[in-house]
């Protein structure tokens, strides 16, 4: 398989409009994807320190792009994604980690939500799969993985009659945190190998996932969770 | 080391539970002191903690009440420092303690301060417990224990908000268990559906009660009592019948919850 951009194949997302969050390399590999398949997408690279500004930052992609059919949230604050003993975090770095990735989850989701009604959209939430099998060295990652995860079986279930979706594609580790980092973090949770014999390319095999929960054709699906990590995390 | 054998499970040992002044915490007070434990009745209202304290010696038992707000650093941090003071160590934690979760509503109704409740005392004080009862735990080789709920692994499309930080203890526990585990510390969370006082009042308008759902999906068709039904399971982890016991979420909801 091609590890680029063009693992879209022959998809077109022309005409749609989509917000990408975050700024690591998994958000911009599937904003560059999308656009790459003809999407029209808006980058939220930075921006979660309140309600408000999540608000503006909403308001200001659907006026640019004329509407909103897809918000994909991969935003994490950078701290998150350090590996750090749990009895080395200070009260702060757990508030401006944990707390504040989850925060800016919420007010994501709520400020979505009524653009998404208009155009009977998706929101997709990327997260590593670290949320379901817990990690040691990364509590404040896990903790909020798991609750963006279940937030979203939570507003799937609530707004489903609205016609809007959400949906989480749990990654592997990699593809957030450092390689050696996250071999330790697998390691840990596995006593096999991926079932692909690699742990997958944000490109070649997220990005087709995040365009196909914001196509028409998923409409039936929400409040689930897509574990795209190449057969790595098997939890019940 | 042998497996452990009948008896008062938790005899000479300390346990902390916050939010021991009503409702699921004070059920699981109760059933500590019953087997044994020294009771540390940690909440935020000293008069609703006496009672429980009051209690728990008049049948016999030993416990205490301690002013604790969870948010705080520095009341969980005087706490702790003070049952160990107290009672010369600290054999489990168990943070129960929660905001107001308030009536059903849409995700984007939930009041700003109901919000930043929830993150505050199921997240930040999931944070604050652990960190200033780890190092007793470690030299006790005791426990953590969150209470968290089935609706933070199903999602809550009535309470979005309480959905969301259940499953962020959730993703904590899983950590600390791994993390903490080849230390002697084992972390394990209960989801328990039981009548309390809070849930009394989400009952009056919540669909999932007026609507019957709840106990109709409840295969042992009640809702549990928080003493009796809850309380027990937390003696459990807390004891060495669960010494091979962690990272896990016991659901103690009459099986209204199956998810495996």
């Amino acid at each position: 398989m091609t590890l680029s951009t063009s693992s879209l194949g022959d998809t077109s997302l022309a005409g749609r409009r989509v917000l990408v969050t975050g700024d690591t390399a998994l958000p911009h590999a599937v904003a560059d994807a999308l656009e790459a398949a003809g999407a029209r997408v808006v980058r939220l690279r930075s921006g979660f320190g309140s309600e408000e500004a999540v608000q503006d930052a909403v308001a200001i992609a659907e006026q640019d792009l004329g509407g909103l059919d897809q918000v994909v949230h991969a935003w994490l604050p950078a701290n998150v994604l350090t590996f750090g003993g749990f009895m080395s975090l200070d009260e702060g770095a757990w508030q401006d980690g944990c707390e504040a990735a989850m925060s800016g989850a919420w007010w994501l989701t709520r400020e979505a939500i009524p653009p998404l009604q208009r155009t009977r959209g998706a929101l997709t939430f990327l997260i590593p799969t670290v949320g379901m099998s817990g990690a040691a060295g990364f509590s404040m990652l896990a903790s909020v993985a798991e609750g963006i995860r279940v937030l979203a079986k939570g507003v799937g279930r609530q707004l489903g009659s609205d016609g809007v979706t959400f949906n989480s594609i749990a990654t592997a580790a990699h593809l957030w945190i450092p390689p050696d980092d996250a071999v330790t973090v697998t390691g840990a949770t596995t006593l096999a190998k991926a079932a692909f014999g690699r742990s997958g390319d944000a490109a070649a095999d997220i990005a087709p996932i995040v365009a196909l929960l914001g196509q028409p054709q998923a409409h039936f699906v929400t409040a689930g969770t897509v574990v795209a990590d190449g057969g790595i995390w098997m939890g019940l | 080391m042998t497996a452990a054998t009948p008896g008062p499970l938790l005899a000479g040992r300390t346990v902390i539970v916050t939010g021991a002044g009503g409702g699921v915490g004070e059920g699981i007070a109760l059933a500590c002191a019953e087997h044994g434990a020294n009771v540390v009745i940690a909440a935020r209202r000293t008069e609703t903690g006496d009672v429980v304290a009051s209690e728990i010696t008049r049948r016999g038992g030993s416990a205490v009440s301690i002013r604790c707000d969870v948010a705080s650093a520095e009341d969980v941090h005087a706490a702790v420092a003070a049952t160990v003071e107290r009672f010369g160590g600290l054999h489990c934690m168990i943070h129960n303690a929660l905001s107001p979760v308030g009536p059903p509503r849409g995700i984007r109704d939930v009041p700003a301060d109901v919000w930043e409740g929830m993150l505050s005392t199921a997240m930040r004080a999931s944070f604050l417990c652990a960190q200033a009862a780890f190092p007793h735990l470690q030299e006790s080789q005791g426990s953590l224990i969150l209470l968290t709920s089935a609706a933070g692994v199903e999602g809550s499309p009535y309470l979005p908000a309480y959905g969301m930080v259940k499953a962020g203890q959730r993703g904590l526990l899983k950590s600390l268990a791994r993390e903490w585990g080849p230390l002697g510390v084992r972390v394990n969370g209960i989801g328990p559906v039981a009548m309390t006082p809070a849930m009394a009042v989400v009952a009056k308008t919540s669909p999932v009660f007026t609507d019957g759902l709840l106990v109709n999906r409840t295969p042992l068709r009640r809702i549990g009592q928080p003493e009796a039904d809850i309380g027990p399971v937390a003696v459990f982890l807390a004891s060495d019948l669960s010494r091979y016991v962690t990272g896990q979420t016991l659901m103690v909801d009459g099986g209204g919850f199956m998810a495996f």
